[in-house]
């Protein structure tokens, strides 16, 4: 008996410790009365020489140059920029299959199609206008915007209206062979543009290599971007329909699908990108990156004292681009400052969206990576600006640097001292 | 009797608390709320036999009425109600305030080891306002919370002098630490990042008691007792950031026993908490208590006493009742004891009302 009223009492005791086994203190303070000594304060401060050693790096070689971009730019601003996508694409193959392991040299083009992606655009343009030219199939990286003027000047070889194809059943042109394939969640254009022998005559000695220019035309200055080949799927690719020579006879074939994407690709553009000066360049074509050196306040020594922290730069020109666009700074750490040639830490970043309106004062968070600091003292404090993704974009901000004192980069810090714990 | 041991392990190691009493949001502003070297059998009483009682670490010298080796543990879960400025907020506990062990050295000399709650500093206060950041209101909500406090442990001897005199003697270390945590959060979560600053502040000092028990008649005994600690070093890190003064205490208990199954006790105690700082009062209490029957006693008890720290300019007061009894178990070998104790508090604007569900394990191996 008592050896099972005590296993009883036991159990009791063990369920009652287990019910009871709570927590929870938090109440309403009433302070000053009945709250702790001292106080948690928050001190909102301009750090107005906390930047320092800051320049800008990436002109007349960017980080990424237009044949490097992930989208080749084109824009008809009058007075503002004209920017002409260019692509030169590989020959086509010499001879093609006709049956079994029989093959025929190629004599001719019968057709090829044309695979572009708008991946962005100005939906406010509207009869919106592709023209695309032929150019020399020499174009490489050196080719400028008045070198291929002439070419330019020549009449277009096709002209599609996209709205017009946008309009169509099924985004099908049956008159011209065009079509439209639109992507609503990324919000993309893929056309399919028809060009007969007459547009795109196979040149013997280039073994039919073909290079395009592109121009964008509507009711109202635009632009807009195409993916470019490194952009991966979003590149430019032709499908070529061949006339092959049959025992005498002509035989036509067909390539691979996009079997042709571009051996080179960019965009030319007018005016030309500005040179550098004292002042701070952030994004662009080709891309530039400001680094700017950050005194790390000593009163930061941890990194949950931080509640905000805004780089403040004070643009020496208004912010140029589109009107009505936008673009993004990132704001990154470095691993390990080396100038120009720093590497960019992957993983602290901090992004800010401008837009091009006229502002007095560009503001770009950076409280990850004040937090960041504070948490490794031993990380260089250091950051890199640069638009994102670079090279996409002919939006650009020139902000003054520390050279100029009157409206050098401040950094604007609300953050909380330490708390006075265990004083009395 | 295994499974009595196993219910004590549960209590003293399977929550893995630090021992601590029941806190106080007038002690926030103070040191912490003191605990009390009772056990769940006299502060079913309000305290009044604790200074009789072998299983209370209260005073040394009731340490010799340990026969055999013996430990025991108690458990206290507080529901607290706070009411001040027309609102009133529940807040749930659970405490381990006493933890003790001892047994006879000699046949005169009884040793023991005990620990338990010197200060308690758990609070969480949780408060609302605005500020003026970079031309806009933004408002937020502060928090300053504390999870911890500073742990007695005794060690203790009692020695019997001829057959009405006891005396004990106690050697007291201090130590223990809080984790604070100062938050601050803004409404505006997209622009201001919360800010949480923590520090965990450690304590270290020393106390020496002594006391004496004398019968002095067969069903009554007197006892007087006294301790002096030392100085409460806050360090935060390697630094020192704070030192307090800490209290001397004198008291003195006085137990009946007009027949056997039943005992009448009464204490008071007085201590120099005014010693600590600005805020700190010297407090003094009281109680009256009674046990009645032995297998399953009944326990009777009401205390009164003071709060040292409090905002204004007289000591906080409070009163309490409580309630309990005991099962023997095992032959005798271990004893579970429960109770309920309920407490009101006032002060400067404050009440708080306490309830507390005890729970205590003694076992005589």
């Amino acid at each position: 008996m008592i050896a099972r009223g005590s296993g009883r009492a036991a159990l009791v005791a063990i369920a009652i410790v287990g019910l009871s086994c709570t927590n929870d203190v938090a109440a309403p303070g009433l302070c000053p009365q009945f709250c702790p000594l001292g106080a948690l304060s928050v001190v909102d401060t301009v750090l107005t020489t906390a930047i320092t050693r800051d320049s800008a790096y990436g002109r007349p070689v960017g980080y990424v140059n237009p044949n490097k971009s992930l989208t080749l730019l084109a824009a008809t601003e009058p007075g503002i920029k004209d920017s002409r996508p260019i692509m030169r694409m590989p020959p086509f193959p010499a001879s093609l299959v006709l049956e079994d392991t029989t093959t025929g040299p190629v004599v001719g083009v019968d057709s090829i199609i044309m695979q572009i992606t708008i991946t962005t655009r100005d939906t406010t343009a509207q009869n919106l206008q592709l023209a695309i030219y032929a150019l020399p199939v020499t174009i490489d990286s050196t080719s400028t915007f008045a070198g291929l003027a002439p070419a330019f000047a020549a009449p277009p070889i096709r002209t599609v209206n996209v709205d017009s194809l946008l309009a169509m059943p099924a985004d099908k042109n049956l008159a011209t062979g065009d079509s439209a394939l639109v992507d609503t969640v990324y919000h993309r254009v893929t056309l399919y543009l028809k060009f007969d022998s007459t547009q795109v005559p196979y040149s013997v000695p280039d073994t039919g290599k073909l290079a395009f220019g592109i121009r964008v035309f509507a009711n109202q200055p635009t632009d807009l971007a195409l993916g470019a080949v490194l952009n991966f799927g979003l590149g430019p690719a032709i499908t070529a329909y061949l006339k092959v020579d049959s025992l005498g006879a002509v035989a036509h074939r067909r390539t691979a699908l996009g079997f042709g994407s571009p051996t080179f690709n960019s965009f030319v553009f007018d005016p030309p990108a500005r040179s550098l000066d004292s002042t701070l360049v952030i994004g662009g074509v080709p891309a530039t990156r400001s680094i700017l050196r950050i005194t790390f306040p000593r009163i930061l020594r941890d990194s949950q004292q931080v509640a905000r922290a805004t780089l403040e730069l004070i643009p020496a020109v208004l912010p140029q681009g589109a009107p009505s666009d936008s673009f993004e700074i990132v704001t990154q750490a470095v691993l390990v400052d080396l100038g120009a040639k720093s590497a960019l830490d992957p993983i602290h970043v901090d992004t800010t969206k401008v837009y091009i309106t006229p502002i007095d004062t560009v503001r770009i968070e950076m409280t990850n990576l004040m937090r960041f600091w504070a948490a490794d003292t031993a990380a260089p404090t250091a950051i890199v600006l640069r638009g994102a993704p670079e090279g996409a974009n002919f939006a650009e901000l020139r902000a003054f640097s520390s050279a100029t004192p009157a409206y050098r980069p401040l950094l604007h810090l609300t953050y909380s001292p330490s708390f006075p714990f265990g004083h009395r | 009797m295994k499974t009595l041991a196993v219910a004590l392990v549960v209590l003293v190691l399977g929550t893995a608390r630090a021992v601590r009493a029941q806190d106080s949001q007038f002690s926030i502003s103070g040191l912490g709320t003191p605990g009390r070297g009772e056990s769940v059998r006299a502060r079913s009483t309000g305290g009044a036999m604790a200074a009789f009682d072998p299983n209370s670490p209260f005073i040394d010298a009731s340490l010799v009425d340990l026969r055999a080796t013996a430990a025991s543990a108690a458990e206290g879960a507080t529901y607290r109600n706070v009411t001040a400025g027309g609102s009133s907020t529940w807040l749930q506990t659970t405490r381990y305030p006493v933890f003790a062990v001892g047994g006879p050295l000699s046949r005169h000399v009884v040793v023991g080891v005990s620990f338990t709650t010197y200060l308690d500093q758990t609070y969480d206060a949780v408060t609302r306002d605005s500020q003026l950041v970079r031309g806009t209101v933004e408002p937020y909500n502060n928090s300053v919370a504390s999870n911890g406090g500073v742990s007695d442990i005794r060690v203790a001897a009692a020695m019997r002098v001829g057959t009405r005199l006891a005396l004990g003697v106690g050697v007291h270390a201090l130590t223990g630490s809080t984790r604070q945590t100062a938050t601050r959060t803004y409404d505006d979560t997209v622009d201001y990042r919360p800010i949480i600053q923590t520090g965990t502040v450690t304590y270290s000092g020393w106390g020496v008691s002594g006391s004496a028990i004398l019968r002095i008649a067969p069903a009554a005994a007197l006892a007087i007792f006294g301790r002096q600690d030392g100085t409460l070093n806050s360090h935060l890190g390697d630094s020192l950031v704070a030192t307090s003064k800490l209290p001397a205490s004198y008291g003195g208990a006085v137990l009946l026993t007009p027949w056997p199954a039943l005992r009448l006790a009464g204490s008071v105690e007085w201590q120099t908490w005014s010693r600590s700082g600005q805020g700190a009062f010297d407090t003094m209490g009281w109680s009256a208590g009674l046990e009645l029957g032995h297998a399953t006693p009944l326990r009777l008890g009401v205390r009164g006493d003071q709060l040292p720290f409090g905002p204004g300019s007289a000591a906080p007061t409070q009163t309490g009742v409580a309630v309990g009894t005991s099962k023997t178990l095992a032959s005798g070998r271990g004893v579970i004891d429960v109770g309920l104790e309920r407490l009101s508090r006032s002060g400067s604007g404050l009440q708080e009302e306490v309830w507390t569900l005890l729970l205590g394990v003694s076992i005589r191996p």
